[in-house]
């Protein structure tokens, strides 16, 4: 089920916050947490309910290990039940993710015709597998405490976040999940869930899907390897660039919204991406909370452990930078790569940034090491990353290594005759105004401050435009521009449409 | 406050917008036989009726449907004498395949008491390489026909699909392509060009030319596309066969003996008419050496039905063949640049016209002369050679015509 399609947003959504609020009343916390389980492996099952038992064995099994490290000591006993929990998440995202991937890899390497039979990639399982993992490794650590099994459930299957996140931590869900005030029904909630979800709603229906329709055909005519120009290549970067954030972003904020109508506050998990003066920046803006897994659990224990190796060696402090920082983040974001999907373009897409932020690191301690002062004007780090971003974006977008490689060779030739340029005006400008927009206004986060004030980075804060300090009120003019608003995406809304990341 | 305001206002909204296509019903779904001035002809039906249709059907209680591809709903007349005591719904979509043909049988059939079927046969919908036409290929069109469908293919009931048939509501109501198509309706009403609209019981009706426009012009454009798009040329994926790679017949064939068999075993009195085309498309399938390809599928129309009810232990249906060379399908096309002549049977080689549709249905229906000729297993042998005759006879008699057409067809075909 989408989160824009009229049986969602008509049937589904009222018809849960309605039962749960209902049931909280009349049966207790227990009745409404049970129905949001119930609702949540519906919405699941939607797609394919042959899956659902994958998910309720998944969620069974870390459920045990995890009572299992909450309540014993730290002995070895608990790090080998870690160990085999984490393999056994890592291993069923394998099987089921890339099995096919690395039997090809092996097929080539060995020059032998290795075969895997092909399964269907249940829904979700990057989200629900990281969720958990970093439940069990929450557990060993004595920082999560059980709330029983059904609210365990609801931690891994509550819907708004279920498909594409944000990805959340035990921490920061259960808590939640015991508060009363979130059983009671508060309209002040609903207003601005309703609010942030229609926002989302916007973004996909009205910015991202027709963008869409321009970016697909350059794309498919790479994929056949055909050369779709200079101008035409470029566009479609820049194009989805834009579809990706807005797709991706909008789904956010409608499940932020959802969440929040039922009282559960979900991590924001984009800062207005596009406006980093630098690629570190950007990536602790995109996904934050892919961002946040990945350095917490991958790329601090790795550096802290080649830093201890190091310093044990003696080393310079270049070698110390490489095996601390360097390597780290080039192993995390191979594996940021490999999470969006089992193919080279990913492994690629997760190379190029591991390599820029690299440079970019390595730039930091030169001009530590030098006292070199010089600073790289705002406007320009802006559209350096930017022009990094979109660079990075096609081999997130291509189909396969012959779309990248065409299309990469038409974006460098420069000698090439403009062909489409006056087709794609429009366009053209169009994009310029979405980034212009994209710039000078809040995003989501922003937008609703006052009420999500737990979730500002004060850092990110600092990005503050003029017009950036617009916020929502609850007064007639929002109700009356959000209203039209929600109607405009409803009527344009194509139920078919899905989202980018559902892949993932 | 905020939120009485904020809902008010997508309440304004919406009921208004939903309001408006309720009105126009842009689809006939709501209110098919109310006609307000300003929407009588709902001309926005087309290539909606894989979704259309399913709901029509599911609202009445029918004992006739009449199957088959855009021929059918255009030629064939709801309101012929034959059906005026009978409870009657075109459920013909354009570019039908069997597999679809079967499914619009089996809902029409677990919705009503179906107690006679008339089917008409077209080559066209056995393709074996056009997934669109040949079964479910998963595209958004062709999953919300099966999700309409109050029967799975296995013939049980399937239990969601009033449930997904209420979903859909909204999306006849709020969407974007409602409005637009209400809009549509509107602006069409009454114009020069009335254009093809949707009757209350399903069929086409209106003209396909507008005032001023050659037919034989647009005669030979859709007869070009059927060469070079749809049989062959290099457009075309895969060459038309009703035969897979390995030489066995189409998966449709299976569709259509299933059809027959669950009629069989209802009770369902099934007429089979082999379409009537034009001459054109004969010739067009010699041109691309399809000749015994179409032979072979008449046979196989006549002698899957003869198995079939030999298997019940019942006499076969009746099998009407209007699809060879006749005084029907030889009327003459209007040179190019003559705007004003009109055919009388046909508008183009593949869409015949009510005028010939009502020759066929008397034929069938009411025992009255007419080209069409009864076909069983034992007589059809004959048939064939007596066709194969009388289109080597007009061959002989329209000498130039006909090397015109092949050097046409095979200019085409490039």
């Amino acid at each position: 089920m989408l989160f824009n399609s009229y049986l969602y947003i008509f049937l589904f959504l009222p018809f849960t916050v309605a039962g749960f609020y209902f049931l909280a009343r009349i049966g207790g916390e227990m009745a409404a947490i049970c129905w949001l389980v119930l609702l949540s492996l519906v919405f699941y099952g939607w797609w394919n309910p042959i899956h659902v038992p994958l998910l309720l064995v998944s969620i069974a099994f870390n459920y045990l290990c995890g009572s299992y490290l909450q309540t014993s000591s730290r002995s070895y006993l608990a790090g080998f039940v870690l160990a085999i929990g984490v393999c056994c998440n890592l291993g069923f995202l394998g099987y089921f993710k890339y099995a096919g991937f690395f039997v090809d890899i092996a097929s080539t390497l060995m020059g032998a015709d290795f075969h895997v039979k092909k399964v269907i990639l249940p829904l979700a399982i990057s989200f629900f597998t990281f969720q958990q993992i970093a439940y069990l490794v929450d557990s060993f650590k004595r920082q999560a405490v059980s709330g029983g099994f059904m609210r365990y459930c609801l931690f891994v299957t509550f819907f708004p976040k279920l498909i594409t996140g944000p990805i959340v931590r035990h921490k920061e869900m259960m808590p939640q999940f015991r508060e009363s005030s979130v059983f009671h029904f508060m309209p002040s909630n609903l207003a601005v869930g309703f609010g942030i979800f229609t926002v989302g709603l916007f973004k996909k229906v009205i910015v991202a899907d027709p963008l869409s329709v321009h970016v697909a055909p350059v794309f498919g005519l790479a994929a056949a390897g055909q050369d779709p120009g200079f101008y035409m290549s470029w566009l479609a970067a820049f194009a989805y660039s834009l579809q990706v954030y807005f797709d991706f972003s909008g789904y956010t904020d409608m499940a932020i919204g959802a969440a929040l109508i039922m009282g559960i506050h979900l991590p924001p998990n984009f800062f207005s991406p596009y406006k980093a003066a630098s690629i570190a920046e950007l990536w602790r803006r995109w996904h934050m909370t892919l961002t946040r897994f990945i350095t917490e659990f991958i790329f601090t224990p790795i550096s802290l452990n080649f830093a201890r190796f190091s310093l044990s060696l003696n080393s310079s402090k270049w070698l110390l930078l490489v095996l601390a920082n360097v390597l780290p983040l080039i192993i995390a974001f191979l594996v940021v790569g490999l999470w969006h999907g089992a193919g080279w373009t990913f492994v690629l897409f997760g190379l190029f940034h591991g390599v820029l932020l690299s440079v970019q690191a390595l730039w930091q301690e030169i001009r530590r090491a030098t006292r070199l002062k010089m600073q790289i004007p705002k406007v320009m780090g802006i559209s350096m990353t930017l022009l990094a971003w979109v660079w990075g974006v096609v081999l997130f977008r291509a189909e396969d290594m012959t779309a990248v490689s065409v299309m990469y060779k038409s974006m460098l030739n420069f000698s090439a005759v403009p062909t489409g340029f006056n087709d794609s005006l429009s366009l053209g400008i169009g994009i310029v105004l979405i980034y212009a927009l994209v710039l000078i206004l809040p995003n989501t986060e922003q937008l609703f401050h006052q009420y999500r004030p737990e979730f500002t980075d004060k850092n990110l804060e600092k990005s503050r435009t003029s017009l950036s300090r617009i916020v929502w009120r609850e007064n007639v003019f929002w109700a009356i521009f959000l209203g039209i608003l929600f109607s405009i995406a409803l009527v344009l809304m194509k139920s078919e449409v899905e989202f980018v990341y559902f892949q993932f | 406050m905020y939120l009485q305001i904020q809902f008010a206002v997508i309440a304004l909204l919406l009921l208004g917008l939903a309001s408006f296509n309720y009105a126009v019903d842009p689809y006939g779904i709501y209110s098919p036989e109310k006609s307000y001035t300003f929407s009588k002809h709902k001309t926005e039906f087309f290539l909606k009726e894989q979704i259309i249709k399913p709901y029509r059907v599911s609202d009445m209680q029918l004992d006739t449907v009449i199957l088959g591809m855009s021929q059918v709903g255009l030629g064939y007349d709801e309101n012929h004498p034959y059906f005026s005591d009978k409870s009657v719904y075109n459920f013909s979509m354009a570019g039908a395949s069997m597999y679809m043909v079967y499914r619009a049988f089996q809902h029409a059939s677990i919705e009503s008491e179906l107690q006679s079927v008339f089917l008409d046969l077209n080559m066209l919908s056995f393709n074996e390489y056009d997934t669109f036409v040949v079964r479910n290929d998963n595209s958004v069109v062709s999953r919300t026909f099966e999700g309409l469908l109050a029967a799975k293919e296995d013939g049980s009931r399937n239990w969601m699909a009033s449930f997904r048939q209420l979903t859909h509501i909204p999306l006849f109501l709020l969407s974007q392509q409602a409005i637009r198509d209400s809009l549509a309706t509107i602006k069409m009403q009454g114009g020069l060009h009335e254009g093809w609209h949707l009757n209350s019981k399903g069929g086409w009706r209106g003209s396909t030319l507008a005032p001023g426009q050659s037919q034989g012009k647009r005669f030979l454009n859709i007869a070009k596309y059927l060469v070079n798009g749809y049989l062959g040329g290099p457009t075309v994926t895969h060459p038309f066969s009703i035969y897979k790679e390995d030489g066995s017949p189409s998966r449709a064939f299976e569709y259509y003996e299933r059809l027959l068999d669950e009629a069989y075993r209802n009770n369902v009195n099934v007429t089979l008419v082999l379409s009537p085309n034009h001459f054109y498309f004969y010739e067009a399938l010699d041109s691309l050496g399809l000749e015994t390809m179409f032979l072979d599928w008449k046979r196989k129309m006549v002698l899957i039905n003869a198995e079939v009810a030999s298997r019940h232990g019942r006499t076969p249906f009746a099998v009407w063949d209007f699809a060879h060379y006749s005084p029907l399908t030889t009327e003459a096309v209007p040179a190019k640049g003559d705007k004003a002549r009109r055919m009388k049977w046909f508008y183009d080689p593949l869409h015949f016209t009510r005028v010939a549709g009502d020759l066929v249905l008397d034929q069938v229906y009411l025992n009255r002369q007419g080209s069409g000729v009864e076909v069983t297993a034992e007589s059809l042998d004959g048939v064939l050679e007596m066709q194969r005759q009388k289109k080597q006879q007009f061959q002989r008699e329209h000498v130039e015509l006909i090397e015109q057409l092949k050097a046409m067809f095979s200019e085409f075909a490039k």
